[in-house]
């Protein structure tokens, strides 16, 4: 099916980090966030990979479901706050900044790389159909 | 004297082993392609080994590419591609692929690719050359 | 047997195909104005067509497919083919190996070069023996 390499490997990746990237923006995004629909404060969205073997050989990734991670935000005591409980306690969401941006950085490294193997793979093509000019 | 057969003419053209050779190593770069980006594409993925060429390939065409013997060269099918042994999980999950490793690698094997089609391509220009006596 | 003025010579039937020399063997014999120089070119004939039939190991013809000239064709007609194959298998989607297809489109216009230059040389051999001076 393709002229082009392991083209269907990375961009089966180039989709799944990208899911990953949107996972973490959302978490960025939220994590101030006391309370969602269901009342309570925001809970850290997790993606999880698999590889999976293609029709052409190719080892691909999907984004096999995104989960929420149920570990317990911090509490903070901070009874003037409208979502704050009875005991005064405000339960926060359990995203940390620094753990999203340690995976942004690992997923946008993943994400570049991925781009440069498409890449390498096109000029591959291209030489190949210069033999015997 | 000798019976001489016309049509073998053609087939002993493209017979040196080093022409051979190139032709099989442009198929094995580009199967290494693949499982190099298929290693990369599983760069996150927990648990995810690393795949690469079978070594004992690599050692069998080397041993027939410094013996010249076009035949064998001709004989070899395509690369297996095996997980590699002895490597360490690079993280806690068991993936043992290394970003920087793999991309090294994709550097080199493209760059291969390349040397291989312009080896290819010079052998057969030559041949035109020897046949028409003119460059092009 | 081969004296000057006779037309019969007993030159064997070189089986050369399409430059079967008897044809010009038997007017070398005709009468020439030039006393004894005759002999001395009569024998240097003899030495280059004894050096041709060294060099022409068989005729032209072979058994098996009833020619060898036709076995060439055929076979740069299979590389061809092979190419061709190759080209559609791409263009179909069939097949994912671009480097090989063009390999064998350049071996199959190789092949099909030393056909045509075959022929030229051969043509001009020919031509150059019609034109070769009695």
């Amino acid at each position: 099916m393709d002229l082009i390499p392991g083209i269907q490997a990375s961009a089966s990746a180039l989709q799944a980090h990208q899911t990953h990237l949107e996972a973490i923006a959302q978490n960025l995004a939220n994590a101030q966030t006391t309370r969602t629909a269901d009342g309570n404060p925001y809970q850290r969205q997790v993606v999880s990979f698999a590889s999976f073997l293609d029709g052409q050989g190719n080892q691909s990734v999907r984004v096999t479901g995104i989960q929420s991670d149920t570990s317990p935000g911090s509490t903070l005591h901070n009874p003037g706050h409208p979502h704050a409980g009875a005991d005064g306690m405000l339960r926060m969401p359990n995203v940390s900044a620094s753990v999203e941006m340690v995976d942004m950085i690992s997923a946008s490294r993943a994400y570049e790389a991925n781009l440069t193997a498409a890449k390498t793979a096109r000029q591959m093509a291209e030489r190949a159909l210069e033999i015997g000019r | 004297m000798r019976c001489f057969s016309w049509s073998v003419m053609i087939e002993s053209l493209f017979a040196s082993s080093n022409y051979q050779a190139s032709k099989l190593l442009m198929d094995v770069t580009a199967m290494r392609h693949q499982a190099l980006a298929g290693n990369l594409a599983n760069v996150e993925t927990p648990g995810f080994k690393r795949v690469d060429i079978d070594p004992s390939f690599q050692a069998s065409l080397n041993a027939s590419i410094r013996a010249g013997e076009t035949e064998s060269i001709q004989q070899m099918g395509v690369p297996r591609l095996s997980e590699v042994e002895g490597l360490k999980a690079t993280r806690s999950d068991g993936n043992n692929v290394s970003l920087d490793r793999e991309l090294m690698y994709l550097n080199q094997n493209a760059l291969d690719y390349s040397a291989m089609g312009q080896f290819v391509s010079s052998s057969l220009s030559r041949l035109k050359m020897a046949i028409t006596g003119r460059a092009q | 047997m081969n004296t000057i003025g006779n037309a019969a010579f007993s030159y064997d039937n070189l089986n050369l195909g399409p430059f079967s020399f008897n044809t010009y063997t038997k007017g070398v014999g005709k009468v020439s104005p030039r006393g004894k120089e005759d002999g001395g070119f009569q024998q240097s004939l003899d030495m280059k067509i004894n050096s041709l039939r060294a060099t022409v190991s068989e005729p032209l013809r072979t058994e098996g497919t009833g020619s060898a000239v036709q076995d060439f064709v055929l076979s740069v007609d299979a590389k061809g083919k092979e190419a061709d194959a190759m080209r559609s298998a791409v263009l179909s989607g069939e097949s994912t190996n671009l480097h090989q297809t063009m390999i064998a489109s350049q071996e199959a216009s190789v092949s099909f070069t030393l056909m045509l230059e075959m022929r030229n040389k051969v043509m001009e051999a020919y031509q150059e023996l019609m034109r070769m001076q009695i």
